[in-house]
């Protein structure tokens, strides 16, 4: 089988899982560390392509930005209990 | 036990149902949830405790369905087979949770109101209750009497 989501590039990124301001804030925070942007929209889909600019490979910090927008997305959605 | 047996015994594709796992060629796996069992609340407190150790992305399948992809931080097939079972253990805790706040919301209201109110309101409803109780019963009650 092929690779995962976790390797894909760019990522889809589904916006009822991860808000849109979420994913505008990752890639705001990920500015220093790669080239990140969201490069299309797909109805409720965010495609957003990441590329290393530090020594660590592009898959190490594409995956550190998935956890990092999760953890946002997290934030956001449990805000309201 | 050695090691392929170890790993063996952990196989999350394996040991669920068909089509509820899927390994990938990264060595991430991805595990298929029904909505309907595992709320969107469960499976994300349950995912943000895996994120210590394990990178996560989550996707939806269908309306119902909700895929969560992870591969351990290591890059280890068995140690994101550990995770893997780890994340499925803390989801149940997690959904329990999920319900039993659902199912105590009202009670949890009414001790917080009462913390912020001037009466007991607690204890009012209690009076009244009693009130209620020792009160002169309806008249169909009072000619009712027991058979002989």
């Amino acid at each position: 089988m092929a690779a995962s989501a976790l390797s894909a590039d760019p990522v889809v990124l589904d916006a009822s899982l991860y808000p849109e301001d979420c994913v505008r804030s990752a890639v705001a925070a990920y500015q220093p560390y790669a080239e990140v942007a969201i490069e299309q929209r797909e109805g409720p889909k965010l495609l957003v392509r990441i590329r290393s600019k530090a020594p660590a490979s592009d898959h190490t910090v594409r995956r550190e930005f998935l956890n990092y927008v999760l953890d946002l997305s997290l934030r956001q959605h449990l805000a309201g209990d | 036990m050695n090691a392929p047996e170890a790993s063996a015994k952990l196989d999350l594709q394996r040991l669920l149902p068909e089509g509820a796992v899927t390994r990938f060629d990264d060595g991430a796996l991805r595990i298929t949830l029904q909505l309907t069992v595992y709320e969107l609340q469960a499976v994300f407190r349950a995912a943000y405790w895996l994120t210590e150790k394990a990178y996560v992305y989550l996707s939806r399948s269908s309306d119902d369905r909700l895929e969560v992809t992870l591969i351990a931080k290591s890059g280890d097939t068995s140690a994101t087979d550990q995770l893997g079972w780890k994340f499925l253990d803390d989801l149940v805790d997690h959904q329990l949770r999920v319900t039993l706040h659902r199912e105590t919301a009202n009670v949890r209201d009414m001790i917080v109101a009462q913390a912020f109110m001037d009466v007991d309101a607690i204890q009012s409803a209690s009076a009244h209750s009693t009130d209620v109780q020792s009160a002169e019963p309806p008249e169909a009650i009072r000619r009712w009497q027991p058979a002989p």
